[in-house]
């Protein structure tokens, strides 16, 4: 047995002095790291913990013209399962699988995953849920959520359009309105852990959302019912591609109606017609695109006849020709080397401006328009805005696709006369129509009439630009009793109803390119014709069979007036 | 002459050493609870005391094993020491082959319920062969033979632990260094030896050789030791988990029981980086205190090895407090950052049943040792 040496002991105060040494080192490490970078490392760890949890905000409520609700909102659930929670998994899952039509297995799975959260269904029926809740089953949940509900499903899709999974407007009004609509999200700020569980007992931070605004429109769901059901039945008859109308108060620019048939279901705007519904990736989103596009407002098109409407509203108003002018037509007219047919093949003979009108004549429109001259029919197209947008409150409004001036010829001049060689809008169309008729002042074609804050303690008026006058009065005038003249005596006369003055025009328009017998027949026409309450338009997209717009789509729109006009108020005249 | 040394057995007793372990190990199963309640409520149903009541009462059968170990006279433990030699050599051998995978490493033995690391084992036997060698070889002890003898009996050792567990490699090779430092009398060539191996490290680092010889997932460690934040999602997310929890307690921390990140964000908070947890709940204020507490620990140590009765004693209690030592600080670096992370627990802090057990006979030894000492005078 050695005894231990003074060198030895010293050795072990060397090591632990050192020890001593590095400890208080550590101390210094600790300081810098507690002291100096606290904020530093404290931020970064609040930025980990702390969850914003959105309190969705009500989206506001869209109104018809009668009060009727079109697009709300309902309650519905989400129901899901904390797994550390549960106290008895095989009476969650009976109990489930039972309320919520799932198969056993298929909730077990996700009951028995070791998870934080585990969503058994979205999109439950509040009653479900709250049956569900009753149950007061340990372990699970049932999280209550706002889902967009239109409950006339598919009418006016393309105009109200529909919301996303985030609550947010995809299309049409939804979209216009977002802002109005959407309301401000609330805020829970709280404490997690690091698998997002909320810890108890830690304070919350929250912000109240604030609901969205309702909405009122012009739109009016019975006018638009019956349009569609018109439209509807035409479609079907004309086996067409798509037929589109629209109903507007000429005075004001309110829009009474919009239809484009085939709508789509609102309530499930991802599902594409059976046919197409197999298509993945691009295609499937190109098919959706087309489902969801509103023709009147997002594609422009060859106006063809109806645009004469505009022609002779431009040549009366600069005085290059009466309505009693006489014209002759041979049944063609040559335009420098091109030889342009009337539709009426042996020709109109010898008539008057007004009979040109009714006749829907090429060749007396031909030199109406060559009388105008390019500069002068070229300012008539701005002065009556028919190369700017309408304004109206939809997303995606197509421009008029019109000659440059510089570079239209008298060919070009001529075509354009009778509505042919460029392209606009159906709503770009029936909106100049609106100023030629209503006594010659500009509207702002439109839906959207008030806003009304949720609780309806605050409503807004929305206002638009119009009632600047771009005619006058006479030119007005002449061009309704024209229009009405079509109806009661000239080509328009299938759109007659008795007991009602009625100005239109027809129109068949052979699309691009020529020559496929593919055709756009139309009809536009306003009621009463001395004092316009209501103007429409239809377009019948590729009917099979007969395509003449004043026989297959002026019928249409009379039977439309026939029934609108008496819900309108406007009383038939006794004869 | 027995029955006066079986009367003063209490008198004897060196009650402030009992007290600080006390206070370390009291102190450790409140961290403990406090870092494991949350999860343990998540994982085991509600049962918040899953893991500290397993903790608590390997604590108190650690206390009773200590007290036994404190009445066996070390000298028959270190007569019998060299029978443990070539079990703790077979078993840290055995261990690479037939051992629990854990977090793809095989380090543990599972009995039951108990599972045991082979390492922990090896550290004691170490300390007593070496402290018995060093006794039997006492002439040597001047010349540079005694490092290589020493050198002799360690390799065995290290070899299978380092290639199980670098942590425990390293601290077996502390142990083992700072034994023969205090019992050499050749105390420049450990001057030498730190000062060059040090830089030969930087230099090795700085001329790209160090990143051929380690493996790939150490290189990486060094890497995210360097720059945590850019290896946030990899190799850094446990120790930058470690400095939020750290830097997020300030002077007086969150508050006992208030740890944030205790809840599933840091890994392993119930063990090597409960560290960060005491920081973030108690503050600098409460973690240099807990240092301050491990220095008393080592101060006591370092008293008691000077006073042991003999050679043997006082190499005994060097070994101790050199393995105490060099866990403490190694463990607090790592949690700071202040070295590149490898897992190393804090004793009688960290959670685990093997470790506990095997500390508290190490303290059992150096009681005797202190007792003997004191009976002797």
């Amino acid at each position: 047995m050695h005894p231990p040496r003074t060198s030895h002991r010293k050795g072990i105060v060397i090591v632990a002095a050192m020890v001593v040494l590095a400890g208080i080192g550590l101390i210094a490490r600790l300081g810098y790291l507690m002291i100096v970078k606290s904020d530093y490392y404290n931020e970064l760890a609040e930025d980990l913990h702390t969850r914003e949890r959105k309190i969705k905000a009500e989206r506001g409520a869209i109104y018809d013209a009668n009060g009727v609700v079109i697009a709300d909102n309902k309650t519905v659930c989400t129901i899901s399962v904390i797994y550390n929670q549960m106290t008895d998994r095989e009476e969650v899952i009976r109990i489930l699988s039972d309320e919520l039509n799932l198969s056993e297995e298929e909730i077990r799975k996700k009951v028995e995953k070791y998870s934080a959260r585990e969503i058994i269904k979205t999109n439950v029926d509040k009653e479900i849920g709250d049956r569900i809740r009753e149950y007061d089953l340990d372990g699970v949940k049932v999280d209550e959520d706002y889902k967009r509900f239109y409950p006339y499903g598919s009418l006016a899709s393309k105009v109200l359009g529909f919301t996303g999974s985030d609550n947010q407007g995809i299309i049409g009004l939804e979209v216009e309105y977002e802002d109005y609509l959407r309301g401000v999200d609330g805020t829970i700020l709280t404490l997690t852990d690091a698998a997002g569980i909320e810890v108890d007992d830690a304070p919350e931070d929250r912000i109240e959302p604030i609901a969205g605004n309702d909405l009122y429109l012009s739109l009016d769901v019975n006018i638009q019912k019956y349009a569609q059901q018109a439209a509807l039945k035409v479609m079907e008859e004309k086996q067409a591609k798509q037929v589109s109308v629209i109903l507007m108060n000429p005075q004001n620019g309110e829009i009474l109606a919009m239809v484009n048939v085939p709508e789509f279901d609102l309530n499930d705007p991802f599902t594409l017609p059976t046919e197409q519904n197999s298509l993945e990736g691009k295609e499937r989103q190109d098919a959706l695109n087309q489902m969801w596009r509103n023709f009147n407002i997002n594609d422009t098109y060859e106006p063809g006849s109806i645009f004469k409407t505009i022609t002779a509203a431009a040549a009366l108003d600069s005085q290059v020709v009466s309505l009693d002018d006489q014209f002759s037509c041979p049944g063609y007219y040559i335009v420098e080397d091109r030889r342009i047919r009337c539709h009426k093949v042996g020709g109109h003979g010898g008539e008057s401006f007004l009979q040109g009108i009714m006749n829907s004549c090429n060749p007396v429109f031909i030199q109406v328009g060559l009388r105008l001259g390019v500069d002068r029919f070229y300012n008539y197209f701005k002065q009556l805005n028919v190369l700017d947008k309408t304004g109206v409150d939809l997303p995606g409004e197509a421009g008029t696709i019109m000659h440059n001036p510089e570079e239209m010829g008298e060919v070009e001049l001529a075509t354009v006369s009778f509505g042919q060689s460029f392209q606009l809008t159906p709503l770009r169309l029936l909106t100049t129509i609106c100023s030629i008729i209503n006594g010659g002042t500009t509207v702002t074609p439109h839906f959207g009439v008030e806003i009304h804050s949720a609780d309806g303690s605050t409503v807004k008026k929305l206002s638009y630009e119009q009632g600047e006058r771009i005619l006058p009065q006479e030119t007005s005038e002449a061009m309704r009793y024209a229009l009405e003249k079509v109806i009661s005596e000239g080509g328009g006369h299938n759109a007659y109803i008795e007991g009602y003055s009625i100005g239109g025009k027809t129109a068949t328009s052979e699309k691009l390119p020529r020559g496929t017998g593919k055709y756009i027949s139309a009809f536009m026409g306003f009621a009463p014709a001395d004092d316009p309450k209501v103007v429409g338009i239809i377009t019948i997209d590729e009917p099979v069979g007969q395509y003449y717009g004043g026989i297959i789509a002026a019928p249409v729109m009379a039977d439309i007036f026939d029934n609108v006009l008496p819900y309108l108020g406007i009383e038939k005249k006794k004869l | 002459m027995k029955e006066k040394i079986q009367k003063n057995i209490w008198a004897k007793t060196d009650y402030s050493l009992i007290l600080l372990i006390f206070i370390l190990c009291v102190f450790g199963l409140f961290i403990l609870y406090s870092a494991t309640a949350y999860t343990d409520a998540v994982a085991h149903a509600g049962n918040a005391f899953y893991t500290v009541a397993k903790q608590g009462i390997f604590t108190a059968a650690a206390f009773l094993v200590m007290f036994a170990v404190s009445r066996i006279d070390y000298h028959i433990l270190v007569k019998y020491a060299k029978y443990a030699y070539p079990l703790a050599v077979i078993l840290g051998i055995a261990v690479l082959f037939f051992g629990k995978e854990v977090n793809g490493q095989k380090r543990w033995f599972a009995l039951g319920p108990l599972s045991f690391q082979p390492a922990e084992f090896a550290k004691i036997v170490l300390i007593l062969c070496l402290a018995a060698v060093t006794e039997r070889l006492y002439h040597l002890l001047k010349s540079y033979w005694i490092l290589l003898w020493i050198g002799c009996i360690t390799l065995p050792v290290f070899l299978p632990v380092v290639s199980a567990n670098l942590s425990s490699g390293i601290i077996i090779f502390s142990i083992a260094g700072i034994m023969a430092f205090v019992c050499s009398h050749k105390r420049g060539i450990f001057v030498v030896g730190g000062v060059s191996g040090m830089v030969g490290i930087v230099i090795l680092y700085q001329t790209g050789i160090l990143e051929k010889i380690l493996d790939a997932y150490q290189m990486d460690r060094i890497y995210a030791w360097q720059q945590p934040e850019a290896y946030a999602s990899t190799n850094g997310f446990q120790t930058l988990q470690g400095l939020y929890a750290i830097g997020a307690g300030g002077i007086f921390g969150r508050g006992l029981g208030e740890s944030i990140q205790k809840m599933g964000y840091l890994p392993e908070a119930q063990n090597d980086m409960i560290f960060s947890i005491i920081c973030e709940e108690l503050g600098l204020f409460g973690a240099a205190l807990l240092i301050g507490i491990f220095l008393l620990l080592i101060w006591r140590f370092m008293i008691i090895a000077s006073e042991a009765l003999d050679f043997t004693g006082m190499m005994i209690v060097t070994g101790v407090m050199a393995h105490i030592s060099i866990q403490v600080l190694l463990n607090i670096a790592v949690v700071t950052n202040t070295i590149p992370n490898t897992g190393i627990s804090l004793p009688f802090i960290s959670y685990g049943g093997s470790s506990i057990m095997f500390l508290m006979i190490e303290m059992g030894i150096v009681l005797n040792i202190y007792s003997q000492s004191k009976r002797a005078h």
